[in-house]
């Protein structure tokens, strides 16, 4: 226990782990809590105002071309963000990881196919394919996850192989080798957990690209229609021409939104980086 | 540049091509949905002219057959008949293609020769202010979303500073062309610095830690010893050395910058590949959009395969190696 706890302080005693967490956790804190925070309920058609209100006491940060609380939206907003950020962090991580170990510990033919496929999968242009795969499948919430884990996986497969390859020529490997273990059993207690420490700093890159990769397809208006989310807030505010009229705030705010969210998780990805590798540190001076 | 590196690469880069065209056939097929009944629209319509239908696209001969033909027909440079534009859709894309290029091409050499110069500079003023600047304002670049920043400088440089035309590609009254040069240099101008903003700083931390990398070699050792000054040794070694590696860090970045393309593209309503991608997809124009996604990915490929070569050329150890 006291191994984690060290971690822990290492992580939160540099300025990325402070930093990242105290804004993450405040974001946290308006997407759980949004019903009870948000002054107005942006799903109520009942609760809209004047139009194009520029920030003031009863809107502080104004109202869009809909007469909805600009506030309340990005407050709503983070829940679709965060989440979608968490669950293509964690499904980018699991997918790329076990991709990643199995290239790496059956080698041969195997090994060098699924390089081929990662070597591809990483020069594919997502955003164009995302934009034909959700013209067919439509925009929905999940669809979305898919595309970004579909279309993630392949960086961090590429890394954890090369964390596999180094680790299995250890002394412990051929140990267990020797003494008979099967490769399932090699892979999954020797060179899986080898990884775990790069697969925890990949998904939060990870989770960061695809906050903003949300913001960029829900700008083009492939966003899910039911949800409130900063991506669709700006492609209102363009599609609107909110700029013509004048109307900053409804374009500010959001896109200020979309870079804390995604500030703070990169920020946490190199605090992580880090803290599992302190000769970094030093490197750097 | 030896010629076998050459022909290894070109083969590369067709096996590449043929498994993008492959894996856009299955991606097309696997998604649900039936080309014809897209095309005829209407459910009522009896089913001698629905089988038809299906028959003129060929769809009612076997996936097998389908794929054959497929892969002749995109040889052959027939990638299949728009719905909106009513002609083959191949014409209309490369109508597009220079356009997508002058906006992502000028501004990517641009940056990359600013950026050779800045990263060599930080890394000699290493741990300096400058250096430890760049370093955070590339990293805060990566979260900052590219079409966000491109509608704050459209707001800020266009709307109210009133500099820079705010859309489009040229001025459509002017008739001569040296005026009309001069409208589209204009026009391409904020999307250009948006483009050179985001890329300019990741270039120089690539190209600084290139630098710092060469400096730990021996040969600067044996450089400083010999009396060579610091001008020269920047000019000389670290320069010239980082160049190479650098267009492997362009690969990496090519795929999402003709990609993001469609954001700008949008913003600036500049009528390149990417906003036809999104027109095709607005318009529910199923054969452009495939054609145009398959374009863009052959586009990444070629543009890799070009990187690759500079790359080469710039580094005896990968041609050789």
């Amino acid at each position: 226990m006291s191994g984690v706890r060290r971690k822990w302080k290492a992580f939160i005693g540099g300025f990325e782990g402070k930093v990242s967490l105290g804004i993450l956790s405040f974001l946290a804190v308006l997407a759980v809590f949004a019903p009870w925070i948000a002054p107005y309920d942006p799903y109520d058609i009942t609760q809209r105002d004047f139009p194009l209100d520029p920030p003031s006491l009863s809107h502080w940060l104004g109202t869009d071309g809909f007469g909805v609380d600009i506030l309340s939206q990005v407050i709503y907003g983070a829940r679709v963000s965060l989440t979608i950020g968490l669950f293509t962090g964690v499904g980018i991580a699991v997918l790329g990881g076990l991709i990643g170990v199995f290239a790496g510990t059956w080698g041969g033919a195997t090994d060098m196919l699924t390089m081929r496929v990662v070597d591809f999968v990483m020069v594919l242009p997502g955003l164009p394919i995302m934009i034909l795969i959700m013209t067919n499948l439509g925009s929905s919430f999940w669809v979305m996850v898919m595309i970004f884990v579909l279309f993630g996986w392949a960086g961090i497969a590429r890394i954890t192989r090369a964390v596999v390859l180094s680790e299995r020529n250890r002394g412990f490997v051929d140990a267990a080798r020797c003494a008979g273990a099967k490769k399932s059993y090699i892979l999954f207690k020797h060179l899986l957990p080898a990884t775990y420490s790069i697969l925890f700093v990949s998904a939060a890159f990870a989770a960061g690209g695809a906050i903003l990769a949300e913001a960029g397809l829900a700008f083009l208006g492939f966003g899910d229609p039911t949800l409130v989310s900063w991506g669709k807030m700006l492609n209102y505010a363009r599609t609107y021409n909110a700029m013509i009229l004048g109307a900053w705030w409804w374009i500010i705010f959001p896109g200020i939104a979309v870079f804390l969210a995604s500030f703070s998780i990169l920020l946490m990805g190199v605090g992580l980086e880090k803290m599992f590798n302190p000769r970094l540190k030093e490197r750097e001076r | 540049m030896s010629l076998s590196y050459l022909v290894r690469r070109l083969l590369l880069m067709l096996l590449t091509i043929f498994v993008a065209l492959t894996f856009s056939f299955i991606l097309i097929r696997s998604l649900p949905g039936d080309p014809a009944e897209r095309y005829y629209g209407d459910p009522r319509l009896p089913q001698e002219i629905k089988d038809e239908i299906k028959a003129s696209f060929g769809l009612d001969k076997p996936v097998m057959m389908q794929y054959f033909i497929f892969l002749g027909n995109a040889f052959r440079g027939d990638l299949g008949v728009s719905f909106t534009y009513c002609q083959k859709v191949v014409p209309v894309i490369v109508s597009r293609l220079p356009w997508t290029l002058i906006l992502t091409v000028i501004p990517t050499i641009l940056s990359m020769l600013v950026a050779l110069n800045t990263g060599v500079y930080i890394a000699f003023n290493r741990g300096k202010f400058l250096d430890r600047f760049m370093r955070f304002f590339a990293f805060s670049l990566n979260a900052i979303p590219t079409f966000w920043l491109a509608l704050l400088m459209v707001m800020g440089l266009g709307f109210y500073a009133g500099w820079f035309p705010l859309q489009g590609m040229y001025d459509p009254l002017l008739q001569s062309g040296w005026q009309r040069l001069w409208s589209v240099i204009q026009h391409a101008f904020l999307p250009w610095l948006t483009l050179f903003i985001i890329s300019t700083p990741a270039f120089s931390i690539q190209v600084r830690n290139l630098a710092l990398n060469i400096l730990g070699e021996d040969f600067i050792v044996t450089a400083r010893a010999k009396g060579l000054v610091q001008s020269e040794i920047r000019r000389r070694h670290v320069l010239r050395n980082s160049l190479g590696p650098l267009f492997s860090f362009l690969t990496l970045r090519i795929a999402g910058l003709v990609g993001g393309a469609v954001l700008i593209e949008t913003i600036f309503s500049w009528k390149g590949m990417g906003l036809l991608v999104l027109e095709a997809s607005r318009n529910s124009d199923y054969p452009l959009l495939q054609a145009t996604v398959l374009m863009t990915i052959v586009l990444v490929i070629i543009a890799n395969f070009s990187a690759d070569l500079l790359q080469a050329a710039f580094d005896p150890r990968v041609r050789y190696g």
